[in-house]
């Protein structure tokens, strides 16, 4: 670097020595954008490198899933036969998510030890050196395969649940599982680890939830349907559950959070940049002047940036680290909960994210800088000073041409998009526009009081220095814009999920009770005076569509099921239904075979039945939340005929009013354990527990994006007050008082604030409909009703203008002693 | 009008003390016009910046229409600026969102001073009655000057202070502002100040005066 550039590099940096905040706020915009991206990329990161493990169960490979064709479930007996049949490298899994007695929900995982088929010397192999590398090495595998057992729980589970060495996981239904050790394996993540034996008694069950293999050869393949295909179903684990396409809305989601996160950062860089290079320009002026080629002081500003940029990567990084420590629990819960995915909840580091994240700060502040530094070495200071005002005018119309075509993009492109990132694309449009609209908006409305507030002079001149500030809080007031849009159209989905998820569970979880499947029969529940209503639905599986298609025997007259339950119909179709057809089965099916698989009401299915090929007719569709297979409804004594060896399930009981402790007491007089019924209250009241955490992340994001969004204007006003110093001091000069002072600075704040708040609206509204009818159906194949409701709007409104004020008092704090002296200075300027 | 005694102020830069006033006492009656001249750096701009109850002094007394504004705590002196002093800066001064009758009009206001008739009767007087609805960015130097003449005048102050009002402007416009503020000031009955290195605009003035290492004498 030569030496002209190093001069002028120090030179360009002294401001900084003189303006410590500008400095602080640079540095805090690009730490706190950097920060919220990284820490979302971790969590990505991290959750993907866990579907990458999926094919894999603690180490070992499970490319296959054995399931029962007609249960699922796997019996034991039928993993004896297999072994006797030569497939000694299939083992049993038991994966259950369950309650704690203190509510907390666990995940827990069971095997044979001693049927895992450690490679080493191929396929189902056991190679000692193998054993003795494995996380199974050493001795204390032999505690956890004979009573009294062991569970092995992760870390980070450990402390969420406060269990320490030793002690017993109470179930809420009583059960303890083995004493806790605190260890955990490969693809452990955060479930607990028992023995198969030990989860056979505690569930006391003769079934696993399915068997794994290895790869296996094309000639294992065909012996197995050959000898076992008639009851038992073998399918490639990632079919099964191709975790990371199911969970690409999630991920992008939480990506567009990221990034959102870090443009609203990068306004407040944006902002401190604009005000350096215009407080230096006169410094440029002069370098120049002396010599400066402009070259030098081009090269010295991207220096100075590259320094920052750096700065920020590096501090962000480090925030990240805690931040998504913090996050990454509430995102396995939602993998957890939504797509029955086990991720670990300790997020991990990678150099990559670093990179990154200096990639992005680096292109930010070349972005901040560029527009500003072509101008401020381009123009004398009076030059700029006088097309300031003309510029703003043509900039403010030529970004209302932008942002209207913006909007004419997305309604051109709606029809068309067709995949998830597709449709992020468009909700991206609609902020931007939203951003690009704002200046004219704030304007026209500050214009068009000005004409009707005409005799008031000290509103006309709060009005007109609305012009005067706009400029120096319009990053911040469009990164404001941006968090609010993003907010209310959260909030309005995760609103309108909710009431639509209520409604639909109050239905479906309508029963009283469910008591386990097979552990009693129809002749129990006769005579009990207790019971107004008992009904249970079978189930078969089959596939349509390279999807898993449940078909679903119900009951005409089971109260889960009605008119009510049905959103797109054929007329008098609930009747036509249940009385059957002729010649061809009529059937209720799932929005998402209308959304996934192009199904319309009165379209014809084939499915494979017990009686051979079937037509069957949809009739209409109904809600199915959280299902990512399809699903065909069949009155059950059809259901019966189609599929005569399908099991049926559990009972759901629906009981006599006041009668629930009489029921409680009947189900135990009739021989039932407490663990095998359940209250589907409780299950309601912890399926929207699970539904609340499962939008925590969300909610967390847009709370810190909203601090953003709050630092951006705190530090635009601090540049707005040191800019404009002189111009206070003279308001000062001519007697204003402290009260008039504020009362001009402060209205046009809450004028734009306003203008914000009612351009979010829309917007935000517009954003939650795309997220409802476009993203979620392109994601999940379902919908729902947008709802807006007001209270959290309101309160949203009300916090954000909590945050407004407290950002003006506090950066109005020392203007007083700041333009007190100020006014020392007034003359002779 | 107003009375200095036995004024002392200093200041420090970068170690140096620099004395802007020793022991200084000045007066000057109702009506009257004076010319503060001096070397760059002697303290004209502090001293004015003293009557103004922009500054504080480190002893003496400070008397503007009777009232010690040196005792003022900072809301009375803004008050008291307000209603009885006017102010004329070298770069003007003007708020760029505000039409040139809305500036000059905005002490009047904030005094709660302001007469419509005085104000056309003022513009009348300074010829810029055309340029009412212009605002600053869109008028020339001396204009602007006029505006801020009239700003300073319209509340019908005791007192016009004004730190080189044509330090910005050409000879001709120099010559062409000061005589308007001259004579409007006079015309107010108000006592004016003008800080000025030239001694063409000084003689527009009854009296002169050159201050320098802290004392305040008669210029010849």
């Amino acid at each position: 670097m030569t030496r002209v550039t190093l001069v002028t590099l120090a030179t360009t940096l002294a401001f900084y020595r003189q303006n410590p905040l500008q400095a602080l706020f640079v540095l805090v915009g690009l730490v706190l954008g950097c920060g919220l991206y990284t820490a979302v990329a971790q969590i990505n990161a991290s959750a993907e490198a866990s579907y990458a493990e999926a094919d894999q169960i603690l180490g070992i490979s499970a490319q296959w899933r054995i399931t029962d064709r007609v249960s699922t479930e796997v019996a034991i007996s039928d993993y004896i036969r297999l072994r006797r049949a030569g497939f000694t490298h299939f083992y049993p899994v038991i994966e259950k998510r369950l309650v704690s007695a203190d509510g907390a929900l666990i995940s827990i995982i069971a095997t044979d030890l001693l049927a895992l088929p450690f490679t080493g010397g191929g396929v189902g192999s056991v190679d000692d050196s193998a054993l003795e590398n494995s996380p199974f090495g050493g001795d204390g595998w032999s505690r956890l395969t004979q009573p009294p057992y062991e569970a092995w729980v992760p870390s980070q589970t450990a402390a969420r649940l406060a269990v320490t060495e030793g002690q017993q996981i109470r179930l809420r239904e009583g059960k303890r599982l083995p004493p806790t050790v605190i260890r955990s394996q490969a693809q452990q993540r955060d479930q607990i680890f028992i023995d198969l034996g030990a989860a056979l008694s505690l569930f006391e069950t003769e079934r696993v939830s399915y068997l794994a293999a290895p790869p296996l050869t094309e000639a294992e393949q065909q012996r197995f349907f050959d000898q076992f295909g008639s009851r038992l179903m073998l399918s490639k684990q990632s079919e099964a559950l191709d975790l990371s396409q199911l969970t690409q809305s999630l991920h992008t989601n939480l990506t567009a959070l990221g990034l959102l996160s870090f443009v609203v950062g990068t306004f407040i860089v944006f902002n401190a940049v604009n005000f350096s290079l215009h407080a230096r320009q006169q410094a440029f002026g002069v370098l120049q002047d002396l010599g400066a080629a402009r070259r030098a002081i081009v090269v010295a500003i991207a220096t100075e940036s590259l320094i920052w940029a750096v700065t920020g990567a590096v501090l962000g990084t480090l925030l990240a680290q805690p931040l998504s420590a913090a996050l990454m629990p509430a995102v396995a819960a939602t993998m957890q909960n939504i797509y029955g995915a086990s991720v670990s909840s300790l997020p991990m580091f990678n150099t990559g994210l670093f990179w990154e994240a200096l990639l992005l700060a680096f292109a930010g502040l070349s972005l901040a800088l560029v527009l500003p530094l072509l101008r401020a070495t381009a123009m004398s200071p009076n030059e700029s000073n006088a097309r300031d005002e003309t510029l703003f005018s043509r900039q403010d119309a030529a970004l209302a041409v932008v942002g209207l075509a913006l909007l004419l993009l997305a309604y051109v492109c709606y029809p068309k998009a067709s995949s998830v990132l597709q449709g992020f694309a468009l909700l991206s449009l609609i902020l931007f526009a939203g951003v690009a609209l704002l200046p004219i908006t704030v304007l026209s409305v500050s214009a068009l009081s000005r004409t009707v507030i005409r005799r008031h002079w000290l509103a006309r001149w709060a009005l007109a220095d609305v012009s005067h500030q706009f400029p120096h809080l319009r990053l911040a007031m469009m990164a404001l814009l941006l968090t609010l849009i993003a907010n209310i159209g959260v909030t309005s989905l995760v609103g309108s999920f909710r009431l639509a998820l209520t409604d639909w569970l109050e239905t479906r979880l309508s029963a009283d009770f469910y008591v386990t499947a097979g552990v009693m029969e129809t002749e129990s529940l006769v005579g009990q005076d207790w019971i107004r209503a008992a009904h249970r639905r079978a189930v078969a599986e089959r596939s349509y569509a390279d999807r898993t298609m449940t078909v679903v025997g119900i009951d005409v007259d089971a109260p889960d099921f009605g008119p009510d339950s049905i959103i797109e119909a054929t007329p008098a179709a609930f009747a036509r239904w249940s009385v059957g057809g002729v010649g061809v089965d009529r059937v209720f099916a799932n929005e998402q075979l209308k959304y996934l698989a192009g199904v319309e009401v009165g379209d014809t299915l084939e499915l494979e039945t017990e009686l051979g090929l079937r037509p069957f007719e949809v009739l209409g569709f109904f809600h199915d939340y959280g299902n990512v297979n399809f699903s065909l409804y069949l009155p059950s004594e059809r259901f019966k005929q189609l599929y005569a060896s399908a099991e049926p399930q559990g009972w759901g009981i629906w009981v006599q009013d006041n009668q629930h402790a009489a029921a409680e007491l009947g189900l135990s007089q009739l021989g039932l354990q407490p663990s095998q019924w359940v209250s589907q209250r409780d299950v309601l009241a912890l399926s929207l527990t699970i539904f609340d955490r499962t939008f925590a992340i969300t909610r967390a994001l847009n709370a810190l994006t909203l601090l953003v969004a709050s630092v951006a204007i705190f530090s635009s006003l601090l540049a707005a007050y040191q800019f404009r110093r002189t111009e206070y001091a003279l308001w000062r000069s001519l007697g204003m008082s402290w009260f008039g002072f504020f009362a001009v600075l402060g209205f046009p704040i809450v004028l734009m604030t306003a203008v914000v708040m009612a351009l979010s609206l829309p917007l935000g509204f517009l954003l939650s409909w795309l997220l409802i009818h476009k993203i979620n159906v392109i994601s999940f194949g379902w919908t729902m009703p947008l709802v807006v409701a007001t209270e959290p709007i309101v309160f949203l409104f009300v916090v954000v203008a909590m945050v407004v004020l407290a950002a003006f008092v506090l950066a109005s704090m020392r203007q007083q002693v700041a333009v007190n002296d100020a006014l020392k200075s007034l003359a002779g300027e | 009008m107003f009375k200095l005694k036995q004024v002392d102020k200093s200041f420090r830069d970068r170690g140096d003390v620099i004395h802007v006033a020793r022991g200084l006492s000045w007066c000057m009656g109702s009506g009257e016009s004076a010319a503060l001249m001096g070397e760059s750096g002697a303290g004209k701009t502090t001293l004015m910046n003293i009557i103004a109850g922009l500054d504080t002094v480190d002893s003496g007394e400070v008397l503007v229409d009777n009232v010690r504004i040196d005792r003022l705590n900072q809301a009375e002196l803004t008050a008291f600026r307000r209603n009885h002093i006017g102010l004329i800066f070298q770069k003007f001064h003007l708020v760029p969102s505000l039409s040139a009758w809305d500036n000059a009009a905005l002490q009047a206001r904030l005094a709660g001073a302001f007469d419509q008739d005085f104000a056309a009767h003022l513009f009348d007087m300074l010829n810029i009655d055309h340029l009412a609805h212009r605002r600053p960015n869109q008028l020339s130097g001396g204009q602007q000057q006029r505006v801020a003449i009239a700003r300073a005048l319209m509340h019908q102050p005791q007192l016009v202070l004004a730190d080189e009002p044509t330090g910005s402007l050409d000879e001709a416009t120099s010559n062409a502002v000061i005589e308007l503020l001259v004579s409007a000031a006079s015309n107010a009955g108000a006592t004016l100040v003008v800080v000025t290195h030239s001694a063409s605009i000084a003689s527009h003035l009854s009296h002169s005066f050159l201050l320098g290492s802290g004392s305040l004498a008669p210029a010849v």
